[in-house]
């Protein structure tokens, strides 16, 4: 083993390391983060000592001038550790607790990042609409938002859209005071929509169960499909197609030939894939988001709370991630605002600002700007189960398909809400958007239906 | 935290091969830092204790089955892309990884390394430890790191002459 070999290997892995490292450090938000877990009394592993610091121990900590901020940091935390349930994303919220839709406004910041993948995603302390971020690093103030009750909308099944005083499903006044939480300080800050304006009606909403073969597929064309081979795969831009491979993911040319492929972890690869119209890829393998670029490369690896049901891109840059409490929209990896809509699938379009949300009893119309929500609507008896909801290109109309105990059962809604069309069907229709026209295909023919006004 | 908080974070990294496991453990260093603040005698420096806290956490989490699912990273992978030029068998491995360019990417070898290996790589070649420093930090009698040093030297200088996977 000569010195050159040394010297020459000691050069190299400094080098690469630092340039594969470059500009990952510790920061602030992460400094932060340890103190509250401090706070918090979390033991970080199960081989530390259950026992917190003894006061000398303490002192001494204190003194070490390395971690003199932090411990003063720390107190603070420790007086506003009661303020923790106002962040716009709070670990260990009860799921079933409805929080608000948090609009975080552009450039805050919004780390979502908890790669222990068991709490929500997190704020970061850069700019944590929290005092206690506040405190630490100064960031400018954020904003929580309460959204107003949108309109809620009843299917029936004679073509007569019903609206409902959204006293029937949201707080009123008094109600939505009682929710509303004061800050050491004195000052208000709505946490979000009251817990009594979500729950549905019990006699409209009894899970039923769900049809055989549901298809979750959106309409936005980039969501995943599982072709006739069990192959997971959605087009990509040009006449390819991203599909799931073993391990990873693989970009496929139309002429067949793999221009790259990627490995993000052993069998049985990616659960939800989405293309973006750009040709961004974003793979979801169990609680794991993989974001990679057009040509690959891996942009960001996210830790989620939980498995996503669905991810999709609402934009070129936006994703939407859909699990069993809520929808994400994010944009690079920071949280833009979240929903509690347990939904099982999606839809966006692409000349469109809003996104699709549904589950077996609801849907739900979302403004992608800001998570607003536009309209709500569910059968108004409790056999049907919707299984598919589709947005016109430009965001005009939505179609939502449910199975009935006879059949399926279609509606058309417009963008307000407005109920455009209620059908009944034997078996199962293939539904798309043709210009103004509903087209469904029906085994024994193709209907089209004019939905222009 | 401000001081230590980036090293030991590409510490933490080169163990786990995850950034955002990365993150989350180099956290868990210093709460247990903190929690064991009273137990530090002084009598290494708060870095070579930092790094024997990190190391022991790595190797916890490298146990744990939740976390080898998570491989490989994006650098493996980004390194994956660009192999190593395959050199004439007659050419003097050590001359090999010295003509190969930049594109050669020794870290990604460095990276598929036994963690045993890698980790003495890591800290005498990217942290400067001296030999009796790692022995303190992993736990190891010295001429245990001085034979895992040589190893890991053996297997490196073979990969990279080779340009692939040592057999």
């Amino acid at each position: 083993m000569t010195d050159r070999f040394d010297e020459e290997l000691r050069k190299r892995i400094k080098a690469e390391m630092e340039q594969a490292l470059k500009g990952w450090e510790f920061t602030p938000a992460m400094a932060q983060q340890v103190l509250e877990r401090i706070a918090a009394g979390e033991s970080g592993t199960g081989s530390v000592p259950a026992k917190g610091p003894t006061r000398p121990a303490l002192a001494r900590f204190v003194r070490s001038g390395a971690w003199g901020i932090a411990a003063a940091a720390a107190v603070l935390l420790l007086v506003y550790t009661g303020l923790d349930h106002l962040r716009p994303e709070h670990s260990g919220q009860p799921s079933g607790q409805v929080d608000s839709a948090a609009k975080v406004q552009e450039g805050e910041s919004l780390t979502l990042f908890d790669s222990r993948g068991t709490t929500e995603w997190q704020a970061g302390a850069a700019a944590a609409p929290t005092k206690d971020a506040v405190v630490a690093d100064a960031p400018r103030e954020s904003k929580v938002e309460t959204l107003p009750a949108p309109p809620e909308v009843r299917l029936t099944g004679t073509g007569q859209a019903e609206a409902t005083e959204t006293g029937t499903r949201s707080a009123d006044p008094g109600e939505q005071a009682t929710d509303i939480q004061g800050d050491a300080t004195g000052t208000v800050m709505p946490t979000g929509v009251p817990e009594s304006t979500d729950p549905p009606s019990p006699g409209r909403r009894i899970c039923l169960p769900v049809p055989a073969v549901p298809d979750m597929a959106g309409v936005f064309g980039t969501v995943m499909m599982e072709s006739a081979a069990g192959e997971m795969e959605a087009p990509a831009p040009g006449g390819g197609r991203v599909e799931r491979s073993e391990t990873g993911v693989r970009l496929v040319e139309a002429g067949g030939q793999v221009l790259w492929e990627v490995p993000l972890a052993g069998p049985p690869g990616p659960t939800q894939l989405a293309v973006s119209p750009s040709g961004r890829v974003a793979a979801a393998l169990g609680s794991r988001l993989y974001l990679l670029n057009s040509t690959g490369y891996l942009e960001q690896a996210i830790a989620l709370p939980t498995e996503p049901v669905e991810v999709l891109w609402a934009g070129p840059d936006l994703l939407a991630v859909a699990d069993s409490d809520r929808v994400t929209l994010s944009r690079n990896g920071l949280v833009v605002w979240a929903v509690p809509f347990g939904a099982r699938g999606m839809a966006a379009a692409p000349g469109s600002s809003l996104l699709l949300v549904w589950n077996e009893a609801e849907a739900a119309v979302l403004q992608v700007s800001s998570g607003q929500e536009v309209w709500r609507a569910a059968p108004d008896a409790a056999g049907p189960v919707l299984i598919r909801g589709v947005l016109s290109p430009e965001g005009r109309q939505v179609a939502l398909l449910a199975a009935t105990d006879g059949g399926f059962a279609l509606w058309v809604l417009d963008s307000a809400g407005n109920l455009l069309l209620a059908d009944a069907m034997a078996a199962r229709p293939s539904i798309d958007f043709q210009g103004d026209q509903l087209k469904v295909e029906l085994p024994d023919g193709v209907r089209l239906y004019p939905l222009s006004r | 935290m401000q001081e230590y908080g980036t090293r030991v974070l590409h510490l933490v990294y080169f163990y786990l091969k995850d950034r955002h496991l990365a993150e989350d453990v180099a956290q868990e260093v210093f709460i247990k830092a903190y929690r064991n603040w009273d137990s530090f005698r002084g009598e290494s420096s708060p870095y070579t204790w930092l790094h024997r806290i990190a190391v022991n956490l790595c190797r916890d989490k490298a146990r744990s089955a939740w976390w080898r699912r998570l491989l490989p990273s994006e650098e493996l992978r980004a390194g994956s892309r660009r192999d190593l030029e395959i050199l004439p068998p007659e050419v003097d491995p050590e001359e090999a990884v010295l003509q190969n360019d930049q594109r050669s990417h020794v870290l990604k070898h460095v990276l598929e390394l036994p963690e045993a290996y890698r980790e003495v790589i890591f800290l005498y070649y990217y942290e400067d430890f001296s030999t009796a420093e790692i022995a303190a930090i992993t736990g190891q009698n010295e001429n245990t790191v001085k034979t895992r040093l040589f190893r890991a030297r053996a297997m490196l200088k073979k990969r990279l002459g080779q340009g692939g996977e040592e057999r």
